[in-house]
């Protein structure tokens, strides 16, 4: 099963063409020790996309991680991708890496119907075809945790209107409290040189911009975080490495915790 | 025939002295602005302490330049950087000289 869905993989990411090499998807490396299962949301259409169940095989939570919602935010699907080849000691992982394909594709932010996560209003249905898939992908669900990875082009509450280092938690049960202390583990890895690069904790996401985050927490009372790095001063493999270290923590206060933790250099 | 003077060499204040701008002194200091920052870019973990004075330059001029004018990509803040740079530094040798 396992394998033969690895095989899968690889053909699911030949789809993805014309990108260039520093931002083209990647095939992501399952585990042989996890059942991987890949799926695909939207099949048949240009925004089809691929997304990957990993299952420890043991009974335990199941998290929700979202890559590629903005299609030039490199970090967070590369993260995605290596996130796939994760091994949990229990529990299930649904990995959607590339959620905006196109855009990833193209290396923009937008995809053909603009800014995807604007248009999941609380209360209310998405606003397009992808956001509805994703939707229903998530509440079919029903995770333990829901992560979404982003960057920004600056620093959050230190260069005006960018929004990078900063974890943003659902105002949903202990979300805050489990971002503090991923920020906590992370501003003890970061170089201490980078004062201004220390994490910081965001507003709580209560359904009030109509983003994915936001939405799991106000609709579904999830405990959901959007994690932002950010590129300014900061290397693309640094950005990935801080991205899995943060989702890394975030996961394991869920009970998702991996069989052989990240280690940081 | 009347003795030709001595003549003497131009006095040494007449002469601009470009070393104040462009001596070993400038680019040692100016060097040691740019240099471990640009390492510590390109590679977060080679950010050293050394690497302080410039990350803390550009944080400011970019915090500033954000504010002000919020069009620019951070790319460009490299420019202006290595001139301010500069500028500290001929400032710095010119102390060190006195
Ligand atoms: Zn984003």
């Amino acid at each position: 099963m396992a394998l033969a869905s690895v095989t899968a993989i690889g053909a699911a990411v030949g789809e993805h063409g014309g990108a260039n090499a520093d931002t083209a998807p990647r095939s992501p490396s399952p585990s042989e020790a996890m059942t991987v299962d890949r799926q695909r949301l939207l099949p048949g259409t240009p925004q089809e996309t691929a997304y990957f169940e990993i299952d420890s095989g043991t009974d335990g939570p199941t998290g929700f991680v979202l890559g590629g919602v903005h299609g030039d935010e490199v970090n967070g699907y590369r993260a995605a991708e290596d996130i796939v080849g994760w091994e949990l000691e229990r529990g299930s992982l649904v990995v959607v890496p590339w959620a905006n394909k196109i855009a990833v594709e193209r290396n923009t932010r937008h995809g053909p119907d603009g800014d995807l996560n604007r248009k999941f209003p609380a209360d209310a249905e998405p606003e397009t075809d992808l956001a509805r898939a994703i939707w229903e992908l998530l509440r079919e669900y029903d995770p333990a945790v829901v992560l979404d990875l982003h960057r920004s082009r600056g620093i959050y509450r230190t260069h005006n209107k960018w929004v990078g280092q900063t974890i943003f938690p659902t105002a949903v049960d202990s979300a805050p409290a489990d971002a503090e202390s991923a920020i906590a583990y992370i501003n003890g890895v970061i170089p201490r040189t980078m004062w201004f690069h220390r994490f910081t904790k965001g507003g709580r996401l209560d359904g009030a911009n109509p983003m994915v985050v936001h939405k799991a927490g106000a609709d579904l009372d999830t405990p959901g975080f959007i994690v932002e790095l950010t590129d300014f001063l900061v290397d693309l493999d640094t950005q990935i490495r801080w991205t899995k270290l943060i989702a890394e923590q975030l996961l394991a206060r869920y009970g998702l915790e991996r069989r052989s933790p990240e280690i940081d250099t | 025939m009347t003795e030709r003077t001595p003549s003497h060499s131009q006095p040494d204040d007449i002469s601009p002295d470009w070393s104040v701008l462009t001596g070993p002194r400038v680019w040692v200091v100016f060097g040691a602005i740019t240099v471990p920052f640009a390492v510590g870019v390109t590679d977060t973990r080679l950010m050293t302490p050394l690497a302080a004075p410039g990350y803390a330059l550009m944080s400011a001029m970019t915090i500033v330049g954000s504010y002000l004018t919020p069009q620019y990509t951070f790319w460009l803040y490299w420019i202006p950087f290595c001139v301010c740079s500069y500028v500290i530094s001929v400032v710095c040798a010119a102390i060190s000289r006195n």
